[in-house]
């Protein structure tokens, strides 16, 4: 064997990785050729709408805000093991109790006063919607995946129902939707082109905590969990603990997430305020591999891909926005994949060195 | 209305709309039996839903059949050789290929109807009158209209049956999804099994996506599946992985669905919304009961294990 | 006579570690050889070799003197070579016919044809066999002779038999042996993986015995003594140093009256007590309860009715409050007790982490002062590699149990509970295990130590407990150890009684 298959060998994990990434790319090119765009100009054009131009990188970042939110929330599910879908339904709750707590208070509020209690009750909201999934899986063995998969239905429902009659909007005759906010309980903006509101900063702090609290030992403890239950016990964390934390803090970050919504986005409880988050959360959670630097990244990422396609679609004229989602699909699957390339080959190595010990005596 | 001619519409809507949960489930069913869980079900619906459009385009409704068999024989295959070959995580995988199908279903739609374009409808499936049946009494019209459909999904069930049952595949399937260790030892490979199953559900995943359109309705819309394969996911354990038991839960689901329907056009009483919901709660309902009473007669039985069980598997379904 | 089957030079590496050096073996058709080496020795890489689930990196497998070449465990079972492994390999959900279906070339499962195939087959070998019981639901004994009618009926004509009464007792053995001779008087050829000698004894026409991967000794079983083949087998025996402490007077570990109320493998109305410095040690043969037990007694396993404490303090299913209490537990399967793929820092601390703030710094876990703990550790108790970076996995099962015991036993605890600390570890490694349970024992710790090795119990326990279908039916204080009465507890033999 030369010197350099060797070496090749040896890095035969990040190199399938690196495949993988190619591969990825390849496909979203071949996809965009194949409906008529020239590469360049797609190229350029998602660049422009993804961060281009002031206006189009506030929105982009505005969209990562809630991203990052509810993936940093479910990165400490997955820690132990719980995989939860159901961010959409419980922002969705959180939004409403926001919104019924912000209507309650009116105008004449101090906004000292109802901002935080708007979060409170987001966050509230998120952990009501999540708890029934953390009790059906502690005492009935429940599949989360399932269970909160099918929440997020009873949720819109709710939100459908709500905003068609006590929520509703007395002014307008239109689409249902809530009335406007009072202002104190409205998320000041930034003053920057474009509109984002303050809650990118809340969310920068939220991630630092993360950080600071992913070298606790509670943190050790619910990843061990993840793994092996009864080591957990041992530590002091039990099922239900383990179970219960994971489902309710993931429903918090989905109901804070929801509170910025109604109170900075739309500044009114909408039927389409959720969108497809659950899933998207997941997959940036795992993009940013469950740190929070890796996944404020991958939250802009992830956004940059929604926002660019738009951009791209102008730029080529006929490859339609939904590249967007197609790209969103291909990275989670190309990086799934470069992640067992890597894990398999850690294995491997592992295992050699645990069959040369194996014949020689101790 | 009078109540006979209410439980007579809302059976029969039941009937017509469960075909899609139920080939997805049977799909799903086969790829759980190894050990495997495809969250991605509804993005290989939706790519089989615009396939089948576009190939009934070409060559008429069964020619949109086929093309979304193939549409999800393709992303099942994806599925499989991701992890079963290159062992990524399922789940994870199957959340891609649910975004990547939903995103491409559209993708190919808005790239052959360009905004401002007419809808063209295509062939839909042959009408199926059983004027015998239709006769008995409430559940009577249901069966004579039901659909092709509805009947190429009652023939599936029990090809599927006879496969799991009554062949060696089958059993080798099951063996792998009940101890992969014993079954390596016993020459059957996992990894080919897995990799078949994926492929298998894909392509089931793919023709229920098709019936969609191709029922009734005769065009693509994004989204148009709303749901019914993650729904066909927790109906495939409520049956507890039988395609027998598939039907009754898929059943529940149409019926309860069937009834929201007709809620929306006739005043019911209650809200519209919560006959919306009530399917959904009623799967969920009945999926906690079922989970709990496998797992009670299992915990008896079963020792409290120091290592976890593997993550994708579906609890509460052994 | 030309061998049924035979090895020839064959050679065997993994990655870079090499397994087998040039090893010879011969089964003569119609008798019995045995196989023999110490754990590590090479032999289930042998076996796997033979069955076809291996292929040698050097050397051949003749069958009837002609080589061949399987490509897997079905070509093998072609040329009609018959496995009974040490794990069963039986589908638990399926039957025993649905199992024999699995291997069949036909498509169709026709089950009744698989079930009169396998009463044919069992009948004529004497095996009462039941083809249409769920494998789940037999015992293990019975599920051993379903492997073996299976194979037979698969139309094996020789037979590897891997390790095959380590589930059983001494009656079921003879019963097992007995029958496996009147299959090599039909003209079988039986190849017998074990490493117990006095079944060479009891059993084989012929035997090889393999010692870190190569032939050390290759004989009729008439012509050798018992030295020449333990020395074959190990080279030499270290020394085995006696117990000098006294033992304290109060229980520290109790338990009364625990059932675990599970059909099966459960534990019955079990009472017992360990005092500070005792080692008690619980005899059985596998399946008999001794998981249900090691892990009830380390407070993992719930139970329907009873109590366990740990000096004095309750802790019947409560994992956390026997940890608090000061318990410490190694797992039959070591690898339970570890994380894999995590670096061995994080195995290292995973008995002791946050317990009076060890390791903690301001709320968080200070790393160095971990690292400086797993390096100590991984040093004083001789692991190798002495990487602490590296994941569990890369560990061989000796240096895992050594990291295991060494983090278990560290600091002394109240109480430990041990199921097989010295299964599956050659004897070096398992003196140095042996001595680490001594010395806690001397520093004041409570043992319990679960095991099916009669040698192991023998070696450490001052009294011995015997189990049997989860009910303790015997008690004796080591002095007085007897092995004729010790294996009339393990069959089943003799009545109850409480410790």
């Amino acid at each position: 064997m030369t010197a350099l298959a060797a070496w090749l060998r040896r890095r035969r994990g990040p190199l399938i990785a690196a495949l993988y990434v190619v591969a990825g790319f390849a496909v979203v090119f071949v996809l965009v050729v194949a409906t008529g765009g020239d590469l360049g100009a797609a190229l350029g054009g998602w660049f422009t709408g993804a961060f281009g131009d002031g206006y189009n990188l506030t929105q982009t970042l505005s969209n990562a805000t809630p991203l990052a939110l509810v993936a940093i929330g479910v990165s400490v599910a997955l820690r132990a093991g719980v995989v939860t879908v159901g961010a959409e339904g419980q922002l969705i709750v959180g939004a409403i109790l926001s919104t019924v707590v912000a209507l309650l208070l009116g105008p004449d509020a101090s906004p000292a006063v109802a901002l935080p209690l708007g979060a409170v009750a987001g966050v509230i909201g998120g952990m009501l919607w999540a708890l029934p999934a953390a009790v059906a899986k502690i005492r009935w063995n429940v599949n989360e995946i399932l269970f909160t998969l099918l929440a997020n239905y009873l949720a819109v429902s709710l939100l459908t129902y709500l905003l068609r009659t006590v929520l509703r909007d007395p002014e307008t005759n239109a689409s249902p939707q809530s009335p406007p906010l009072p202002l104190p309980s409205q998320l000041p903006q930034l003053p920057v082109s474009g509109r984002i509101h303050v809650g990118i900063v809340i969310v920068a702090l939220i991630l630092l905590g993360a950080w600071w609290w992913s070298r606790t030992r509670q943190a050790f403890v619910l990843e061990v969990y993840g793994s092996r239950p009864v080591l957990a016990a041992r530590l002091g964390l039990t099922p239900r603990s383990a179970v219960l934390a994971a489902l309710l803090v993931s429903g918090a970050a989905a109901g804070l997430a929801g509170w910025m919504q109604v109170a900075g986005v739309t500044q009114r409880l909408e039927p389409s305020v959720s969108g497809g988050i659950g899933f998207a959360g997941l997959a940036v959670a795992v993009l940013g591999r469950g740190n929070p630097l890796g996944i404020a990244l991958a939250a802009i990422v992830y956004s940059a891909l929604g926002t660019g396609a738009a951009g791209v679609q102008i730029a080529t004229g006929t490859t339609p926005t939904a590249i967007g989602t197609v790209t969103q699909g291909i990275l989670l699957l190309t990086a799934a994949l470069a992640l067992a390339a890597l894990q398999l080959s850690r294995i491997e190595k592992a295992d050699t060195i645990a069959a040369k010990t194996e014949t020689v005596p101790a | 209305m009078s109540p006979v001619e209410f439980w007579t519409v809302v059976l029969a809507g039941a009937l017509a709309l469960c075909a899609p949960i139920v080939i997805a489930g049977l799909g799903e069913i086969f790829l759980e039996r190894t050990g495997g869980f495809n969250v991605g079900i509804e993005g290989m619906m939706l790519v089989g839903a615009v396939f089948g459009v576009l190939g009934a385009h070409v060559g008429g409704v069964w020619v949109g059949v086929l093309a979304g068999i193939l549409a999800g024989l393709v992303l099942g295959l994806l599925m499989g050789i991701a992890s079963a070959i290159a062992k990524a995580d399922i789940v994870i995988v199957g959340i891609a290929i649910g975004l990547l199908g939903a995103g491409l279903s559209v993708f190919l739609f808005q790239a052959l109807n360009p905004a401002g374009s007419t809808n063209q409808t295509v062939q839909t499936q042959p009408p199926l009158h059983l004027p015998l049946i239709e006769g008995i009494p409430v559940i009577g019209p249901g069966l004579a209209h039901a659909g092709t459909f509805f009947y190429l999904s009652l023939v599936l069930v029990v090809l599927s049956w006879l496969v799991l049952d009554h062949t060696r595949f089958g059993l080798r399937l099951r063996a792998v999804g009940d101890d992969e260790s014993v079954a390596r030892t016993r020459g059957i490979s996992p990894t080919r099994f897995r990799l078949g199953a994926a492929v298998i559900a894909g392509g089931f995943a793919g023709l229920a996506g098709a019936t969609v359109p191709l029922a009734s309705i005769g065009t693509f819309s994004p989204g148009m599946t709303g749901g019914a394969g993650f729904v066909a996911l927790a109906v495939v354990i409520i049956g507890r992985r039988t395609p027998f038991g598939l039907i009754a839960g898929a059943l529940l689901f149409s019926f309860f669905n069937s009834l929201a329907l007709l809620a929306q056009t006739q005043s019911l009483g209650l809200p519209v919304e919560l006959f919306q919901a009530l399917p959904y709660l009623a799967t969920l309902v009945v999926l906690c009961v079922v989970s709990r009473r496998v797992w009670r007669r299992g915990h008896v039985v079963r020792r409290a294990s120091m290592s976890p069980t593997p993550s994708p598997e579906p609890e509460g379904a052994r | 006579m030309t061998a049924s089957l035979a090895l020839l030079g064959a050679s065997k590496s993994y990655g870079g570690a090499q397994v087998l050096h040039a090893v010879d073996l011969a089964v003569q058709p119609g008798s019995i050889h045995a196989l023999v080496g110490e754990n590590g020795a090479g032999k289930s890489t042998a076996l796997k070799i033979l069955a076809g689930l291996e292929q040698p990196t050097a050397g051949t497998v003749t069958v009837d003197g002609a080589p061949a070449v399987f490509s897997g465990r079905a070509s093998a079972i072609r040329h009609g070579i018959g496995l009974v492994p040490q794990q069963l390999s039986l589908i638990p959900e399926l039957t025993l016919a649905e199992n024999l279906v699995l291997g069949q070339p036909e498509r169709l499962a026709r089950r009744g044809r698989a079930g009169r195939l396998l009463r044919e087959a069992a009948g004529s070998a004497g095996l009462p066999v039941e083809p249409d019981v769920r494998v789940r639901d037999l015992g293990l004994a019975q599920r051993q002779l379903g492997e073996l009618a299976i194979a037979l009926a698969q139309g094996a004509r020789i037979l590897l038999l891997d390790e095959p009464t380590s589930a059983l007792g001494p009656f079921e053995t003879a019963a097992l042996f007995e029958r496996v001779r009147s299959l090599a008087a039909a003209g079988y050829a039986v190849l017998l993986i074990t490493h117990r000698l006095d079944e060479v004894r009891l059993v084989a026409d012929t035997v090889t015995v393999l010692s870190h991967g190569r032939v050390t000794l290759s004989s009729p079983v008439a012509d050798v003594s018992d030295e020449d083949l333990v020395r074959a087998m190990v080279g030499s025996v270290p020394p085995v140093p006696r117990r000098e402490h006294t033992i304290a007077g109060e229980a520290r570990l109790e338990l009364r009256e625990a059932s675990t109320g599970a059909t099966g493998t459960g534990i019955d109305g079990v009472s017992l007590s360990v005092r500070g410095g005792e080692v008690v040690g619980v005899l059985g043969v596998a399946g008999n309860g001794q998981t249900a037990l090691a892990e009830a007694a380390a407070g993992i396993l719930p139970l329907r009715s009873g109590t366990v404490s740990v000096d004095g303090a309750t802790v019947t299913g409560r994992p956390d409050r026997a940890a608090q209490a000061g318990l410490a537990y190694v797992p039959e399967v070591r690898i339970d007790a570890l994380l894999p793929d995590a670096p061995l820092t994080r195995s290292a601390v995973l008995r002791t982490l946050g317990l009076g703030g060890r390791f903690l710094r301001r709320g968080r876990i200070d790393t160095r002062a971990v690292r400086r703990f797993t390096t100590e550790l991984l040093e004083r108790h001789d692991v190798r590699p002495r990487d602490p970076d590296l994941p569990a996995r890369a560990l061989s099962g000796g240096n895992q149990q050594k990291l295991l015991v060494g983090r278990e036993l560290d600091g002394a605890p109240a109480v430990a509970v041990l199921h097989g600390p010295t299964q599956g570890l050659d004897l070096h490694a398992s003196a140095v295990i042996r001595g680490e349970v001594r010395a806690a024992a001397a520093a004041g710790t409570a043992v319990l130590l679960v095991s099916a090795d009669t040698d192991e119990i023998r070696d450490l326990a001052d009294r011995i407990l015997i189990l049997s279908k989860g009910r303790i039916v015997d008690s004796l204080d080591a002095a007085d150890f007897d092995s004729a009465r010790i294996g009339r507890g393990m069959a089943g033999l003799g009545g109850e009684v409480s410790a």
